[in-house]
């Protein structure tokens, strides 16, 4: 029965004029998507649920999630990422950027590494080194993470990065990350070692190569939520209005604005008890709170000041701005509402501000 | 180069991705449609995998998620339709004994059936493809080839009787 199944099976294939047909309607599609423009591009990238598999080494195929898909989970992933599948070996370890993430602020790229059949990689705290990722278009992200993910198997030849990049915004709608090209090489496999003799920390090296990515244009879902509220608040003790908030899986984007917030214009203090204020609370539709996680790379970010460059000539206004992520996607659908400092702002474009 | 690219992946995937289409949806035209999503998928992502096994599996991983989007959206209106009045892929022949078994199954038994008998993949390997617990998989496969044998002795009856 089998052997009978797979005949009739095989038997049902493309033509040669259906594949010459299949050929030609592909071309012209890909043509089209390339020259639409990038918000219509991420829209035809909605391939929210890829999921990718990863052969290791000689012998057996395993199949694993994509990286940040064993990082997240599913719920929001399945909406948001977006599969990558660039390999690249050097040397018998084999780098593959699988999956990414990312709204305009951010943008996270999950990688999995495969070293050579029988290495066994069984630290917590491999750290390969990475060129600061080039952009090479108006986004210019200031600041990156690469962190070692948690592993299925701890002590055998895989080993599993994320990367966080982020890319400050100094005004709403400053250029986002979404569909940007980057230039990426990754080098070297370390971790750090206290010598005892010396008293300091040194890097053991376990690999001494490079992965080099070359120009890389990614594109991911764009689900962000963007509203402007323009509603009164207080903040920090003054007045204000929330100007703008945009959710997103990775998490929420407020901006207050306000002439009294002229005293804050430094940066918004770290930790403590001021990252407590203001208050703003994520609930999803079971009316559950949402809690933001400050140890996710960028977990909770906060800046004020003024856009009163000298060499700017709009009117200046005083701003803050809080970003809040929780350490896994958020999915959108289940999202009710944010309060923030007292005001309920629905993210449901029907209700009203209460 | 785009036409290159489209004919290396079609050459490679679009007979694999017409059986897994036809699989999912038990028609050609759907098979079909899926087909080019996945192919076009390829070609904007363009991924390169180390071996053709892995690439192979990725493709079947992106068909089936593809298949489980998009029989939940709208998604049929989103293909460009291929060019009429041209036989475009073969159709299982009358006389087929066993697929017309296996599609008759439940969508659960006969992606589980396409996976191990036609493919070939171990269980492991199908509940990773396929989002699910080994176990399960074990199950729906036990209860398709239990349909599947009834559904046989019954149609060797019939003939049988008919005869």
């Amino acid at each position: 029965m089998k052997r009978e199944y797979q005949n009739e099976l095989r038997a049902l294939r493309w033509t040669a004029e259906g594949r010459a047909a299949l050929v030609r309607t592909l071309t012209r599609q890909e043509e089209k998507t390339v020259l639409r423009p990038r918000r219509a591009l991420r829209t035809a990238l909605l391939a929210a649920a890829l999921l990718c598999l990863l052969a290791v080494g000689v012998g057996a195929a395993v199949i694993t999630l994509p990286v940040l898909q064993a990082h997240f989970g599913s719920g929001g992933y399945d909406q948001a990422a977006a599969l990558v599948g660039k390999s690249v070996t050097s040397d018998g370890w084999t780098m593959t950027l699988t999956d990414c993430v990312g709204d305009d602020r951010y943008l996270i790229l999950g990688f999995a590494l495969t070293a050579p059949e029988g290495t066994v990689l069984d630290r917590e705290d491999y750290r390969p080194l990475r060129d600061r990722p080039e952009f090479l278009g108006e986004a210019k992200p200031s600041a990156w993470q690469l962190r070692q993910l948690k592993d299925e198997d701890p002590a055998d030849n895989r080993l599993r990065f994320g990367l966080w990049i982020e890319n400050i915004q100094d005004e709403v709608g400053d250029p986002g990350l979404n569909g940007e090209t980057m230039r990426l090489c990754i080098q070297k496999l370390q971790y750090p070692y206290w010598d005892p003799e010396t008293e300091e920390w040194t890097d053991i090296t376990v690999f001494d190569g490079e992965w080099d990515f070359g120009e890389l244009t990614l594109s991911y879902p764009d689900l962000a939520l963007r509203l402007e509220p323009n509603i009164p608040v207080t903040v920090l003790g003054v007045s204000a209005e929330v100007t703008y908030l945009e959710v997103t899986p990775i998490g929420l984007n407020v901006w207050f604005v306000g002439d009294a917030l002229k005293d804050h214009d430094s940066w918004y203090p770290w930790g403590g008890q001021c990252i407590q204020e203001p208050e703003i609370t994520l609930y999803d539709k079971e009316g559950s709170v949402l809690i933001p996680d400050k140890y996710t790379p960028f977990g909770i970010r906060g800046g004020s000041g003024c856009n009163g460059n000298p060499n700017a000539p709009q009117q200046e206004y005083y701003f803050l701005n809080i970003i809040q992520s929780y350490g896994y996607l958020l999915d959108m659908g289940e999202l009710d509402h944010v309060e923030v400092c007292g005001a309920v702002i629905p993210l449901h474009p029907t209700e009203e501000v209460r | 180069m785009g036409q290159e690219r489209a004919q290396e992946w079609v050459d490679r995937y679009a007979d694999l991705l017409l059986r897994i289409g036809y699989t999912w949806f038990s028609n050609l035209p759907d098979a079909q449609d899926l087909c080019q999503t996945v192919l076009l998928k390829l070609l904007e992502t363009d991924p390169h995998l180390p071996d053709p096994e892995q690439e192979k599996a990725w493709v079947i991983r992106i068909a089936v998620n593809q298949c489980k989007n998009l029989r939940r959206s709208a998604w049929r209106r989103k293909t460009v339709a291929l060019e009429e009045g041209l036989a475009l892929t073969t159709a299982p022949p009358e006389e087929d004994r066993v697929l017309p078994l296996v599609q008759a199954l439940p969508l659960k038994y006969r992606r589980v059936i396409y996976l191990r008998y036609y493919e070939e993949y171990r269980v492991e390997e199908i509940a990773q493809l396929l989002h699910m617990k080994p176990a399960l998989v074990s199950t729906h496969l036990s209860r398709a080839r239990a349909k599947l044998k009834t559904m046989w002795e019954e149609e060797e009856h019939e003939a049988g009787v008919s005869e």
